[in-house]
């Protein structure tokens, strides 16, 4: 407690002079003043990442708001397979941002992990807030498609959605980075069979047993990306695209008569996607 | 002029106890807030427990908390028949006719639901994250339990005759009291919505979670060889590929609560009137039904929505063997095109192993959620 506020005896006061309920009065004041204007630094603004999802680069839509059906067979991939989409799903962390001299800005979650999910069903996932971001002049952006070793441990999210994404011990635990469900078609006539692109770690296998694991995240950055003013207390937007047909073709073409409708324990298959996620996001 | 200077200074002293004293108020009124009588004791919220590993956000209404009074009254509503609202005793029907706890609080192997479909287990809904019944028609257990009491299918009360006869016996108005207050208005304290929200509340502690494979996954006892060998076919896509719908290790409720063809039937045979179509509309719902835990799976046959399957075995063979194509059959059926997953006999046997680890004993006999000692039931 200060002590000048009580310690100057009485007889000792001029009169007129500020006494001891008075100073006591303004300190309150100040003290009520000082926390009133406790809000955000100014510093900083807010940074919205939307996500959007697009096939060759025609945009997504869903009949219902919760399914994906039947792309058109014009839309087929090189090999000639066409394919439908039902459900996409991944996981996106280590967010950053470049400035204009080629710093790297680590991003925050608010809610402390760093990680986040996105679901197409879910309207909810496609907006990510990160608040009290620096502000600044940006021009790139690097974040982690998946989940990196620090970030994918099994139990880390006990609730859905993110739970329902759980990737099973014995394939190396933790998290699927993606999914994306649907079937394929291998020609005219024939039955859409089903697919899942599901992305995690992989596994090297012998007698039946994994003897090895691999890490198939993908850090990915968009430098010179676009020119992004955040101002203090200001809420800027940035669109994070998949074009879903990127991972099917470029570099490496896709092919389902192939690797077949399951890929978690096909570490080459498991390659393949990784590879290709350098062509699969845009920044708008 | 000293006799100005004493009255500024008395004046100044004034206005600095005055000032002291609005501060004090302040403080008081901010501290304390506004004055209120005494009101009368309320119910005893508490939340619900999470078992290790479960979902840390139950699915708690915020208009029906849990409540000591809520849960107790809820149990005495689930197993006491004149909830039917019938006068006739030979016409009481209770909750626990069909939902007994011996099986998981479903009907047994032997009994024939008079509903539609299959009765579905009633346990762990408090972490239910999706829609309830095998077509999800409704979100909420407090409208699923509306559905019950009143269904000519099932308990067939009519609202009316249920609160005038639950109205009518002596103890259960002090209950509600107790449960849920005196409404403000003068209303009854005993009502239809209540006596929803009562039963959900008991529902909600029905929690099934000491399994044996919950002690493994909790470091608390192994699994056989055989068992795990279970549960690598039962997680892995190229075993059994159970894990996508029916969780595992990373999804301790064992379902995902979500919809699937899961290729019981070919397309021709998608004609059941109250399927998932039924409720959405939507052409590419036609045959599927909601994915069910398979926690306690072990006492909770017949299995599938038509409770066409009787044992284990059936159901594994249909998944390995079985499967039919449709065009709407879930992506996540990668196997559909050689029929199934195609399990031999060891790993069949080994897979049910693993699906007998998912069994719960204690929970059948648990106390506190059996029928209360009290002779006022009938």
């Amino acid at each position: 407690m200060p002590t000048f506020l009580f310690s100057r005896p009485a007889a000792h006061r001029q009169p007129g002079s500020a006494g001891p309920l008075f100073r006591l009065t303004a300190v309150l004041l100040a003290a009520a003043c000082l926390l009133t204007s406790c809000r955000k630094k100014e510093w900083y603004g807010d940074l919205e990442l939307a996500f959007s999802f697009s096939y060759n680069g025609t945009k997504i839509e869903t009949l219902d708001g919760t399914r994906l059906f039947a792309m058109p067979t014009e839309d087929s991939v090189p090999s000639g397979q066409s394919v439908t989409i039902e459900e996409i799903r991944y996981f996106i962390s280590k967010v950053y941002l470049i400035e204009e001299n080629g710093e790297r800005v680590a991003l925050t979650a608010t809610d402390g992990n760093g990680c986040h999910f996105v679901d197409f069903a879910l309207a909810g996932t496609r907006q990510w807030t990160i608040e009290d971001v620096p502000t600044g002049h940006y021009v790139g952006i690097g974040f982690t498609y998946g989940l990196d070793e620090a970030d994918n441990v099994s139990h880390r999210f006990p609730n859905p959605p993110e739970s329902l994404m759980f990737w099973p011990e014995a394939l190396g635990g933790g998290y699927h980075y993606m999914q994306i469900n649907g079937k394929w078609l291998s020609e005219e006539g024939a039955a859409f069979m089903p697919y899942g692109l599901h992305t995690g770690i992989g596994q090297t296998w012998t007698d039946g047993v994994a003897t090895a694991f691999h890490q198939n995240y993908v850090r990915l950055e968009f430098p010179d990306a676009f020119s992004l003013f955040l101002t203090m207390d200001n809420r800027r937007t940035l669109t994070i695209d998949m074009d879903v047909m990127q991972w099917l073709t470029n570099p490496h073409q896709w092919d389902f008569a192939v690797q077949g409708g399951a890929i978690m324990q096909n570490q080459a298959a498991q390659q393949i996607l990784k590879e290709n996620a350098w062509n699969v996001f845009s920044i708008h | 002029m000293p006799g100005m200077s004493s009255r500024f200074t008395n004046r100044r002293l004034w206005a600095d106890i005055c000032l002291l004293g609005a501060i004090c108020l302040g403080i008081t009124a901010v501290s304390c807030g506004p004055y209120r009588p005494e009101e009368p004791e309320g119910p005893t919220y508490f939340d619900p427990n999470i078992p290790a590993y479960f979902p840390t956000d139950a699915r708690i209404p915020a208009d029906n908390r849990l409540s000591v009074q809520g849960v107790s009254l809820g149990r005495y509503l689930f197993y006491d028949g004149r909830v039917s609202g019938h006068s006739d005793p030979t016409a009481w029907k209770s909750c626990a006719d069909c939902h007994v706890q011996a099986h998981a609080f479903e009907g047994g192997p032997d009994y024939a639901a008079p509903t539609p479909h299959a009765m579905l287990p009633l346990f762990n809904v408090a972490f239910n994250s999706g829609r309830y019944h095998w077509n999800g028609d409704t979100d909420s257990l407090e409208h699923l339990i509306y559905m019950a009491l009143t269904d000519p299918n099932e308990i067939n009360g009519h609202p009316d005759s249920i609160v005038a006869q639950i109205n009518a016996i002596p103890f259960y108005p002090d209950m509600f009291s107790a449960a849920f207050g005196r409404p403000s208005d003068g209303a009854p304290v005993v009502n239809i919505d209540r006596i929803c929200k009562a039963i959900a509340q008991f529902a909600r502690t029905m929690v099934s979670a000491d399994s044996k494979f919950d002690r493994y996954v909790r470091g608390e006892t192994a699994l056989t060889d055989e068992e795990l060998k279970g549960y690598l076919l039962f997680t892995t896509e190229e075993g059994a590929d159970c894990f996508h719908c029916h969780g595992g290790g990373g999804n301790m409720l064992f379902s995902t609560y979500g919809f699937a063809n899961n290729g019981l039937d070919p397309d021709s045979l998608h004609t059941d009137a109250h399927d998932r179509f039924s409720v959405t509309g939507n052409a590419a719902d036609r045959g599927v039904y909601r994915i069910p835990t398979l926690r306690n799976i072990e006492y909770t046959a017949p299995y599938m929505h038509d409770g066409r399957f009787s044992t284990l075995e059936e159901v594994i063979d249909q998944y390995s063997e079985g499967v039919h194509y449709a065009p709407n059959i879930s992506p996540l059926m990668h196997h559909v095109l050689e029929g199934g997953v195609q399990l031999t006999e060891p790993e069949k046997q080994a897979l049910k192993a693993f699906l007998l680890t998912l069994s719960d004993p204690d929970f059948l006999t648990d106390p506190s959620l059996a029928k209360p000692q009290d002779d006022r039931l009938p």
